[in-house]
């Protein structure tokens, strides 16, 4: 029998490696805090002059099945307080603010969120809330706006277009799709199309009514209807492509995140699938080409209704990103996807440029409602910019639909991403077809 | 579509799948033969050890197998870890207790596999794109791979307890700790190192996972459903995970198939109703040894 000091040996040695090991990787990593933070140079501001601190509640999904996409948001909106808190925010009359911001991970399940929202409006009092998916921002839009507590969330769901508290710096998902059912049948008259999303997921379900409303309009065939679970294996998504095949469709619409879209084009290229995936706004990002193989090169193509940052290197936007990222303590190999890091970014800037729309005494007194209704003062007045990452956003009362340019990026046979748009659409309110619909 | 093509498609995916949740379960089961728990950090063991292979590989340039044999040794690391500062202080207390720190170990190897993925969320194994056809089934070098890692796997620890000395002292300590203790067999050793075989077990299991579901946090919930394989073969049988594994594939594969389209996502559920059902009618499992106390 092998001798009980060689095991022992063994394992302290494996103990000592682990433990070494860990710490290694722990020195290296940059920081994600969940606690308010106040530099020594913010907290000198604060006793020298009068400062508002405005709180912010932070939902993000660092551990969900969108975590996929959820970390390199988190990131973004980590960095754009950070940068905000340095660079200085101040309300029209030159009041500083200065932000806290507690950040909780609820990996993706709505009762979780509910939990933090709670800890967010009885333990800090927080006047804004920089939100994350869809099924928790509707379960949660009602009490927002009985709270007064503007939300700003990464969901675009259409459902929220019409809620009082609810806002985001882009088209809903609705709009987005109808903008890539109007490009589909621009290229191809008269297209069969497959929609593969997951059926139990509010996000991939949400802008489905308004594609089969719209491409019952611009003449595309809807010819099937299979779902492609969110938590997908391989084995999974063959399936879903099977069935998919067998309604022999020109194009595939992919409704769920990146994860869950990159293998069904994989499991596409493996089967021999023909016809060219059309992917909702989560669904696709820089990291396409790589998560999804060389077979997705020359029959993938994303939806966006932001500009890819690389793309836009001389916009005042993307200067704001790259000082973001250094101040924040990001190098470039820290963030996977720049458009993720922009669309978290872009929540927070959002804030920040309706706080700078009012005075002190208002947002004071006003906190939640008085910012949204600087973030509706764009209705008739000057628009957000967000120094071309996006579009100029306007948000009208009982409809915050920032505007409805959405691009349509696809990647090329030479494994590049080619912008094509903007494109939009006019002729069609899909807001209100899935509304109707109840999606 | 070709009926034919369908079906054996569906077949040899449910077979890739069902060795993967076979090689998972295997993991609980080399515990629960020495410690009477179920490891509820076997999940996590596995989203640590493939994103260890996944930032090695992709951001250190390690070959992939080097990645995948260091991320074994780190499996086995953890595994002894949980014996050494959880098992052990625990024995003789309440099994539930056991239980309840694995679950607490799970929280904090999610931890540690945040830092371990440098905050990126998912990520290729960047395996070779390369297909096959074999009669109607398409097949891919990652389908290979998986079935390749995970039944070697199984049928080197079921060769290991059938025709090792060791394996057959852990058989004896699983047995009956006390016998075995009085034969001079170190009996503290053996469950150690149990736990550490159980730990390698768990990383090549995520290793053969990863290349057939990409690396994410999200492979957790696979480890979850091979409790379902776990349990129908019984949790302390070692070959029965095989048929656990493969009724567990063939029921999620055939079971979307037919139920997708009446009610989406229900055939990836099964393996929780398995669960449900095994536990109702036949706690001990397929294989398990059923044991009967008397008063």
């Amino acid at each position: 029998m092998v001798s009980k000091a060689v095991y022992a040996g063994i394992a302290i040695l494996i103990i000592v490696l682990v433990v070494v090991a860990g710490l290694l990787m722990l020195r290296s990593q940059p920081s994600m805090h969940v606690s308010p933070t106040t530099t020594p140079t913010e907290a000198g501001v604060v006793a020298e002059k009068r400062v508002i601190r405005v709180p912010v509640g932070v939902l993000v999904d660092l551990s969900g099945p969108t975590s996929g996409v959820g970390r390199d948001y988190a990131k973004g909106v980590e960095a754009a307080f950070k940068y905000f808190n340095e660079k200085g925010v101040y309300t029209r009359d030159g009041v500083r603010v200065v932000f806290d911001y507690w950040v909780r991970d609820y990996a993706y399940n709505p009762t979780r969120a509910e939990e933090f929202y709670r800890e967010f409006r009885d333990k800090y009092g927080v006047w804004a809330i920089i939100g994350w998916g869809t099924a928790d921002t509707e379960k949660l839009s009602d009490s927002a706006a009985r709270d007064h507590i503007v939300y700003i969330s990464a969901s675009y769901s259409a459902k929220l277009v019409v809620k009082p508290y609810n806002f985001f710096p882009a088209p809903d998902y609705s709009t987005q799709a109808c903008a890539a059912v109007r490009w589909i049948a621009s290229k191809k008259p008269g297209a069969r199309l497959v929609l593969l999303y997951d059926h139990n997921a509010a996000y991939s379900r949400s802008p489905i009514p308004a594609i089969k409303a719209y491409a019952a309009k611009v003449g595309v065939n809807i010819v099937g209807d299979v779902h492609l679970p969110l938590k997908a294996t391989e084995a999974d998504a063959e399936k879903s492509i099977r069935e998919a095949m067998a309604k022999n469709p020109d194009y595939l619409w992919c409704g769920n995140t990146i994860r869950s879209c990159a293998l069904a084009v994989k499991a596409a290229t493996k089967l021999g699938a023909k016809g060219m995936f059309v992917i909702n706004v989560w669904g696709f990002d820089e990291r396409f080409p790589e998560l999804a193989g060389k077979g997705s090169y020359g029959r993938t193509a994303g939806v966006s209704p932001f500009r890819y940052p690389e793309t836009v290197r001389d916009s005042e936007g993307y200067r704001m990103l790259v000082e973001a990222m250094k101040i924040a303590g990001y190098s470039d190999k820290d963030v996977g996807s720049m458009l993720r890091f922009a669309q978290g970014f872009l929540n927070v800037w959002l804030l920040v440029q309706a706080i700078e729309r009012l005075d002190s005494t208002t947002l004071v007194k006003g906190k939640g409602a008085a910012i949204k209704q600087a973030l509706e003062s764009s209705c008739q007045g000057e628009p957000f910019d967000f120094g071309g990452l996006a579009p100029p956003a306007r948000y009208c009362p009982g409809r915050h639909l920032a505007h409805t340019t959405v691009w349509i990026v696809v990647l090329g046979e030479d494994g590049r991403l080619h912008v094509e748009g903007p494109i939009e659409v006019t002729d069609f309110d899909c807001v209100k077809a899935t509304l109707e619909a109840g999606g | 579509m070709d009926t034919l093509y369908l079906i054996a498609n569906t077949a040899f995916q449910a077979l890739v799948m069902g060795f993967i949740y076979a090689a998972l379960a295997l993991g609980y089961n080399i515990v629960y033969r020495v410690s009477k728990a179920v490891n509820l950090a076997e999940p996590e063991i596995v989203v640590f050890t493939a994103y260890v292979v996944f930032v090695l590989s992709a951001y250190y340039h390690v070959p992939i197998p080097a990645a995948f044999t260091l991320s074994l040794a780190l499996g086995f690391g953890v595994g002894v870890a949980l014996e050494r500062l959880l098992a052990r202080p625990l024995r003789g207390r309440p099994v539930a207790a056991l239980m309840a720190a694995t679950l607490g170990a799970y929280y904090v190897l999610r931890g540690m596999s945040m830092v371990v993925s440098r905050g990126f969320e998912m990520g290729s194994l960047g395996l070779p794109e390369t297909y096959y056809s074999i009669g109607p089934v398409r097949a891919s070098l990652s389908d290979f791979i998986a079935i390749c890692v995970s039944l070697s796997v199984i049928v080197g620890i079921v060769l290991m307890h059938r025709y090792t000395r060791l394996g057959i002292a852990m058989r004896a300590v699983s047995e009956d700790a006390f016998g075995a203790s009085a034969y001079g067999l170190p009996v503290t050793v053996l469950t150690m190192l149990s736990w550490g075989i159980a730990g390698v077990v768990s990383a090549a299991a995520a290793f053969a996972l990863a290349a057939k579901a990409q690396v994410s946090p999200m492979l957790d919930f696979y480890a979850i459903k091979a409790l379902a394989a776990s349990l129908l073969a019984g949790l302390d049988s070692i070959a029965g995970v095989v048929v656990g594994g493969l009724v567990l594939g063939f029921m999620e594969q055939f079971g979307s198939l037919a139920l997708d389209p009446i009610l989406p996502g229900l055939g990836n559920q099964l393996a929780f109703i398995v669960m449900l059902v095994v536990l109702l009618f036949k706690p001990y499992g397929l294989f398990g040894t059923e044991r009967i106390e008397r008063v």
